[in-house]
Formats: structure tokens, sequence, C-alpha cells
């Protein structure tokens, strides 16, 4: 079930990954650490993304 | 005594039968409190369209209240509903054009959809299953109140 749970985890992450590629210049991006969304780079999404897959 | 086993066995096997039919009344539940959640989100995002749709019709300049807990609201004024920033998941939430967002959160729908079709899918064979069971179980009974007016 976990294992299941972690892979479901790992394909979203994916999709979203794709979507910010695609996503064209300019545009903000953000990332929410409790109640505040911060802005984040490109990169920085990226980074974090691949953390929270981590977890 | 040959009997009496006899009858122990078919205990255990009742019992058997309606641990089954308990698990499969509880997974039932289970479905029906996921799909209750996701027509709850299916409305919440339909609602999110209408509600961009609007301030968006309405344009910029409008004053608005902008809620601050669940308890009280400041006035703001509306800038141009041109950018929306909606949340794609894993807590990130992206910059969109208007028609993008609308777009994406139609996505959203169809994906929710598509879940809960699957759901109800799954509810109407563990339906099925259920039926199924119960039959046993009263075929089985019928077989051991037989037995034991034999036994008489």
């Amino acid at each position: 079930m976990e294992e299941k749970r972690q892979q479901q985890k790992k394909e979203r992450n994916k999709q979203i990954e794709e979507f910010i590629s695609k996503l064209p210049e300019g545009r903000k991006i953000y990332y929410r650490f409790g109640n505040l969304m911060v802005e984040v780079s490109r990169e920085e999404a990226l980074e974090l993304l691949k953390k929270e897959e981590e977890k | 005594m040959a009997a009496k086993k006899e009858i122990k066995k078919d205990d255990k096997r009742m019992a058997e039968l309606n641990r089954e039919l308990r698990s499969y009344i509880n997974q039932i539940e289970t479905l029906r409190v996921n799909i209750t959640n996701i027509d709850a989100l299916i409305s919440e995002y339909r609602t999110t369209i209408t509600t961009l749709q609007n301030l968006k019709d309405l344009g910029k300049g409008k004053e608005v209240l902008l809620p601050v807990g669940r308890i009280a609201q400041v006035s703001a004024k509306l800038e141009a509903v041109e950018k929306v920033v909606v949340s794609i998941g894993s807590s990130i939430s992206v910059e969109l054009t208007f028609d993008e967002a609308v777009k994406q959160i139609e996505k959203e729908i169809s994906a929710l959809i598509l879940l809960r079709q699957a759901l109800e899918k799954t509810m109407v064979e563990l339906y099925g299953k259920v039926e199924e069971l119960t039959q046993k179980i009263r075929e089985h009974g019928r077989e051991e109140a037989t037995a034991e007016e034999g036994e008489k």
C-alpha cells in the first residue's frame, strides 16, 4: 500500500516537473511553506520537488 | 462426535464468511466516503471557475472583501484578473493566464470525474460480492438448520 502511494507520488511529481519545465519564461512560481507562499525560481521549485519526493 | 466436529467446522466456515462480508462492507463504506470527498472537491473547483469568471467580468477596481481567518474580512481593490495563481500539487503553485487557469482546473475536474467513475465501478463490484456472499451465508445457515433437524 505504502509502495503504491510512493509510486503515485513519484508519477504526480514527474507531471508537476514537466508542467513547470513547459511554463513560459517570466511566469511566477510559488512554494507553500505552512501558510506562507514563497516565490521561487524554476530551479528552486524543481529542487524542492525533489526534496519533497525524498521525504 | 463426528457430527459435532462437522458442525464445529461449519461454524468456522460461517465465521469466515461473515468476516469476509464485513470486510467488503467496510471497503464499500471507505469508497463511499472517498466518493463524497471527490464530489465536494469537484463542486469546489466548479465554484472556483465561476468565481474567477465573475471576478474577471466585474473588472479592475472593484472593491472586494478579503477573508482574514474565518471571522474577519478586510476590503481590497481588485486588479485585472489576467493572471491567476493555481496550485498544481506538492506545495507548488504557478502563475497562469486566466484561460490557462480555467483549463487547468477543468483538467483537474476531468481527472476527478475519471477517478470517481473508477471508484464507483469498484463499489458496484463489491456490492455484487456482498450479494453473492449473503446468498452463501443464507444457504449455509439453511444447511446447518437442516443438519440440526436431522440430528434431533
